[in-house]
């Protein structure tokens, strides 16, 4: 079956020798719901913009239903619903003309859900954008996106910026409704909440590659990270080598390792290469496992 | 398709303003009636031509030579119907004269600089604003001159030169058209 969306190697760079995106390469299947997760400047809206065929490669390819963007841009944009914290929505319009466009634009449309979205968000047909809030014109934005009923739907960071209650009516509407229709989900964020409300499948991009790409439940269960007193292990490459390593970092007078794994049987492993007692091994909630696999070392 | 972008163009709303001022400004004599040129200028940057599209539009299905020549025909109209109405302003006051090919001529540079900077790095959203700075210096210095000295051929030149150009950009232009630096820049969004 054809994936939904495909990124095969592709690298890009906006300065020589800076690559943003170095060799990512993952799919999507229908209906399935990926949290693009990263740092700032880790590359996930540039790896959006390039599905929706807005920034080119520099190497490697991408196919959204098997075809290129580049390609043929339109016919992949009608079946592709875009959401982006930087969109800007034309400001003297009102929603019930941003609607009419829409339509005319994309051919089908569902009455029914455009209702259900205008009741839903409490938005007015008549409003202007430029008097919206910033989260209804986010919601706005949201209901041109899914009206048409995509196949696909990339969420660049579409609730940053909003307050939490406005963050969580947003994320709801737009992942609950459209996966039950099967719509496959491309969103990405900084909110660790968001990502693990919504469930599904994590990629993490970390100085332009992807660190781990597997289901949040693996993930919760299978990741674990261990805390060795730098003093009883002076060098990190023993640790580097253990089978399912993800990451070495120190962290004060500590070395942070995190390893796939059940938590007792790491640490087992871990006393063979440092014989210190102190040696910590737990599961971290989801947050904590981003800092130790992207932050810096202290 | 292309009327749909047109009537949402900025350029094309702002034409019937512009057009009302120009008629009154050419219309009126000297030293007012030299401003007419400067606010065909105004207008021209008004219609933002380095942009060929929003992000907003970019992210739409529509064709980059659907939203190319949409923006290059509301740019037209920004230029010509504002041009156009200042020498019908000028004959309603004056009469039929040599006086009413001062607009047009004008207007021609304005289609020609608007040309250009539509052309310019042709495979992104929008050009770098810094298009629009050789002509902020230009035209004051040439718009008048024009406006006083009108040489007949000016416009069809430029009108020729601003085809030429557009075909070129018509065959060149891309299926889709790409974020650039420039394009991320803010200045088109907090217009917009």
């Amino acid at each position: 079956m054809t994936p939904v969306l495909e990124f095969l190697n592709v690298s890009r760079s906006f300065m020589k020798g800076v690559p943003v995106l170095d060799g990512v390469s993952f799919s999507m299947a229908e209906g399935e719901v990926v949290g693009l997760l990263g740092r700032n400047g880790a590359g996930k809206t540039t790896l959006i913009h390039i599905a929706m065929g807005l920034l080119s490669t520099h190497s490697g390819s991408v196919r959204v239903f098997g075809v290129s963007p580049f390609d043929d841009p339109v016919a992949v944009k009608r079946r592709v619903g875009f959401v982006s914290e930087e969109q800007v929505l034309p400001p003297r319009s009102t929603i019930a003309e941003l609607i009419a466009f829409h339509r005319y634009l994309f051919g089908r449309w569902d009455d029914a859900l455009e209702r259900q979205l205008l009741d839903r968000f409490a938005l007015s047909p008549s409003s202007r954008i430029h008097r919206l809030s910033k989260g209804q014109a986010r919601q706005a934005a949201l209901l041109c996106a899914v009206c048409h009923r995509p196949e696909l739907l990339l969420l660049d960071e579409p609730a940053g910026g909003l307050d939490p209650v406005a963050r969580r009516e947003f994320l709801e509407t737009s992942i609950q409704l459209l996966n039950r229709e099967g719509t496959a989900i491309l969103f990405s964020s900084h909110q660790m909440g968001d990502v693990e409300r919504i469930g599904g499948r994590i990629v993490l991009l970390d100085e332009g590659k992807v660190r781990i790409d597997r289901d949040l439940d693996r993930i919760r269960e299978d990741v674990c990270v261990a805390m060795i007193p730098r003093a009883s292990a002076p060098d990190a490459a023993a640790f580097e080598s253990l089978p399912g390593c993800l990451r070495v970092r120190a962290v004060f007078d500590d070395w942070h390792v995190v390893v796939e794994g059940d938590p007792d049987a790491v640490r087992g492993q871990l006393m063979v290469l440092s014989p210190a007692n102190s040696i910590r091994c737990v599961r971290v909630p989801l947050e904590e496992l981003f800092i130790e696999l992207v932050g810096g070392e202290r | 398709m292309i009327y749909q972008l047109i009537r949402r163009d900025q350029a094309w709303k702002a034409t019937p303003w512009l057009a009302l001022v120009s008629a009154v400004v050419w219309a009126c004599p000297p030293p007012i009636g030299p401003f007419g040129a400067f606010v065909a200028m105004m207008g021209l940057f008004t219609g933002m031509p380095h942009r060929r599209a929003t992000r907003f539009e970019a992210g739409l299905p529509i064709e980059a030579r659907d939203l190319l020549l949409a923006r290059t025909l509301s740019l037209m109209a920004l230029v010509w119907i504002p041009a156009l109405s200042g020498a019908a302003g000028i004959v309603v006051v004056s009469g039929f004269s040599a006086l009413a090919a001062k607009p047009l001529a004008v207007g021609g540079l304005c289609a020609l600089m608007a040309a250009v900077a539509q052309t310019a790095w042709l495979k992104e959203l929008a050009g770098p604003q810094w298009i629009l700075y050789p002509p902020l210096f230009f035209l004051p210095v040439a718009g008048p001159l024009m406006a006083d000295h009108p040489v007949p051929l000016v416009p069809p030149l430029c009108a020729l030169a601003g085809v030429g150009l557009f075909v070129w950009a018509w065959v060149a232009v891309p299926r889709s058209f790409q974020l650039s630096r420039s394009s991320s820049q803010s200045f088109a969004q907090v217009i917009e």
